[in-house]
């Protein structure tokens, strides 16, 4: 029966697609945020190298990077699983995207009380545990968030690259029973659930992490 | 008396623009000065060269006989001794007014907590901040207030010299007042002090040496009341005009100045 | 492999010129259906963010459904737009298969969505002032908007609305999904044809790449001119030294 089967396929589908998200998301925002601070704290030739790194990795084109690691590492002797390759992949795209919303997000809040902490001879690390890291969690977990759902989409990418994810699904349904109508409209559902799920564990993650904070 | 803090020409460039242009100061310990001028002129960035949040292009400072534009010197050594108090305050908005001031003696010169502690309440009272407000954060109290506090956790590190950029200019006239009291207090008890400001009662009251900068240099100096007949011989109509029109200011405030003789 | 230098180095001009070059140059024609969907998808899309951009600032009502449509397309994976563009809107619209148009429409909608956030965001950026300084002069409610708000707006949309150029420059790459053989669609048939894929991906990848970085350059200048002198902050804080 095709609507039993199309829930198998998505269920399928889904369990890759959150799978990605889940592997992908928590080091990215890692990755990311701890490159963004670093690059907005120094200068000279590391912060250039990274700029730069920062830069290629955001202007290639996500698809290119997925094909690069799901075909291309297995040259280097990586032979990897199409979730682990696409995964890497996404991290590295998405960790660029975050530094890049990191470093504006750190220079601009707190720039002022930056400017007193060193004022007062604090040390590099001082003013980055003392004033940015309490500044950090509110000013970019918008940006957080956002590119989370920004990763949940590309998600389908992956799917061109070998990884079984909800897009896939769908398309096998309409290979089999020439209906697209169908599986789009799910996956518009399933996606926008989604979203809207991601979005707001996001935030609600950022208030208790605020909390806390301020208990210690 | 000796030297405590001394810049000799210096010179700093933004991409193509010059905004200091071989400015000199020396301050005596003990000595308030009175740092005036449009603005534009480079006063912001030369305050921030004396404490090494910028780093001169050219020149040197010196702080209590060491210079501290060499290179190799730490410049947390020299922000540690010379206190930065700015227009806008700046107060770490996730602290409280007390944590504020025990930031300084506690996480960055890291001594131990009762002293740091003793030392914060000390500058606290002497800014004239009542104890209710200690535990209040920044959004809490008031621009004068909140200004004290800035001056208070600055105080708490016990600096050779104090550096005032405009500390009343962003705060309504009570607050003005509160904070002019306290930086006048500060001056008369010795604290050795350069204070940026427009705000003419805080110049009269402050009754310092006035210097006067004028596009990235130090033009003239003098007492107050001299100032207008300087301006005279230094010629360019520009910077009498701006003189005049201080002078005329003061005079409005209650300070006779020469003015008079000079048909302003 | 024996030989003088001289064969070596002949060898190797032949292995460029005779084996690279072609593929090289294969993949270097792919970038016009990369540019083409690009360009045609931004130009389009401005057009109808404008007039919504306008439509949402005139009324409230409509500014709530365009909001809400545009967060709603926003939140569709940008390969099921393609997809649901060629396999369901076209056959709909009785339009025949044109994967390049369907690639087209369906960038040109999902840019819609987001260019409409970044003017609207752009316009409220405009200081509230400036609206009615320009009505206590006497002009109306539309001379104001478009003489005032309009202009400042769209000096401050600039550098969202050249991000978004670069984002969808990046996204033409998604047409291989349906056919289109753009740079890094021929940058995989010439790494299955050679058996070298690595180098290829990053060629096509720098390739899409180094377009944007001109279209960065072009922002830049662009910016340049249009500011007010005076604007471009002259100090920026020296943090960190």
């Amino acid at each position: 029966m095709p609507a039993a089967e199309l829930l198998n396929l998505l269920a399928e589908g889904l369990l890759n697609t959150l799978a990605l998200v889940a592997v992908s998301l928590p080091p990215a925002v890692v990755i990311g945020t701890t490159l963004g601070t670093l690059r907005a704290c120094f200068h000279g030739r590391l912060r250039a190298l990274l700029d730069a790194i920062a830069d290629v990795l955001r202007g290639l084109p996500l698809l290119a990077l997925l094909y690069a690691f799901t075909y291309g590492l297995p040259e280097l002797g990586l032979r990897l699983q199409p979730l682990a390759a696409s995964a890497l992949a996404l991290i590295l795209c998405s960790s660029a995207y975050l530094s890049e919303y990191v470093r504006i997000g750190v220079l601009s809040s707190a720039e002022g009380e930056i400017l007193a902490a060193q004022s007062l001879g604090a040390s590099r690390l001082q003013v980055l545990r003392y004033v940015v890291a309490p500044h950090l969690l509110k000013t970019t977990l918008p940006a957080i968030a956002n590119e989370a759902v920004y990763l949940l989409q590309a998600t389908t990418l992956a799917g061109l690259v070998g990884v079984y994810e909800l897009f896939s699904a769908a398309r096998t349904y309409n290979s089999k029973y020439f209906d697209f109508w169908t599986p789009a409209v799910a996956l518009v559902a399933i996606y926008t659930a989604l979203s809207v799920t991601v979005e707001k564990a996001i935030t609600a993650s950022g208030t208790l992490g605020r909390r806390w904070l301020k208990l210690r | 008396m000796e030297v405590v803090l001394e810049a000799v020409n210096l010179v700093k460039r933004f991409g193509d623009l010059k905004v200091l242009d071989g400015a000199s100061i020396s301050l005596r310990r003990g000595e308030v000065k009175l740092l005036v001028g449009p603005n534009g002129s480079g006063k912001t960035t030369f305050l921030k060269c004396l404490n090494l949040l910028l780093r001169p292009d050219a020149g040197s400072v010196y702080l209590e006989g060491v210079e501290i534009t060499a290179p190799g010197v730490d410049a947390r050594f020299a922000r540690q001794r010379v206190a930065l108090v700015f227009q806008e305050g700046y107060l770490f908005s996730h602290m409280t007014a007390f944590e504020n001031a025990l930031f300084g003696p506690f996480k960055v010169k890291k001594l131990p907590r009762s002293e740091a502690k003793g030392l914060a309440a000390e500058a606290l009272e002497t800014v004239g901040l009542d104890r209710r407000f200690w535990n209040l954060y920044p959004a809490q109290l008031s621009g004068g207030q909140r200004q004290r506090v800035a001056i208070a956790r600055a105080l708490a590190m016990e600096p050779a010299v104090i550096l005032y950029d405009e500390p009343t200019s962003n705060l309504d006239p009570v607050g003005a007042e509160e904070v002019a009291a306290v930086i006048v207090g500060l001056a008369r008890s010795g604290v050795t002090s350069l204070v940026v400001s427009h705000d003419v009662s805080l110049a009269a009251d402050l009754g310092a040496e006035a210097c006067l900068m004028w596009k990235g240099r130090i033009v003239l100096s003098g007492r107050l009341e001299e100032l207008p007949g300087l301006a005279e011989t230094v010629g360019d109509g520009e910077i009498a005009l701006f003189v005049r029109a201080l002078a005329r200011r003061l005079e409005k405030a209650g300070r006779v100045v020469a003015c008079r003789q000079l048909n302003c | 492999m024996g030989g003088s230098p001289q064969k070596v180095g002949l060898g190797l001009r032949r292995l460029v010129v005779q084996e690279l070059l072609p593929y090289i140059a294969l993949i270097l024609a792919g970038l016009q259906y990369n540019l083409i969907i690009a360009l045609s998808a931004f130009v389009a899309g401005l057009a109808v963010s404008f007039a919504l951009s306008a439509l949402s600032l005139s009324s409230p009502q409509a500014a709530g459904l365009v909001a809400m449509v545009s967060r709603a397309v926003r939140g569709v994976p940008p390969l099921v737009l393609l997809a649901a563009t060629y396999w369901l809107l076209f056959p709909a619209l009785r339009l025949p298969p044109d994967a390049l148009l369907a690639c087209i429409v369906a960038f040109t909608i999902r840019t819609t969505a987001f260019q409409v956030q970044i003017l609207n965001a752009a316009a409220s950026s405009v200081e509230k002032g400036q609206l009615e300084a320009a009505l206590s002069l006497g002009l109306s409610e539309r001379e104001a908007v478009l003489h005032v708000v309009l202009p400042q707006s769209l000096r401050a949309a600039l550098p969202a609305l050249f991000n978004e150029l670069s984002s969808l420059l990046k996204e033409s790459t998604l047409g291989i999904a349906l056919g289109i053989l753009d740079a890094l669609a021929r940058a995989r048939y010439v790494s299955i044809a050679t058996g070298y894929s690595l180098i290829w991906m990053l060629v096509a990848g720098l390739l899409v790449y180094a377009v944007s970085l001109v279209v960065l350059r072009f922002s830049r200048i662009l910016q340049g001119k249009l500011a007010v002198p005076g604007t471009l902050g002259a100090g920026v804080a020296e943090l960190w030294r």
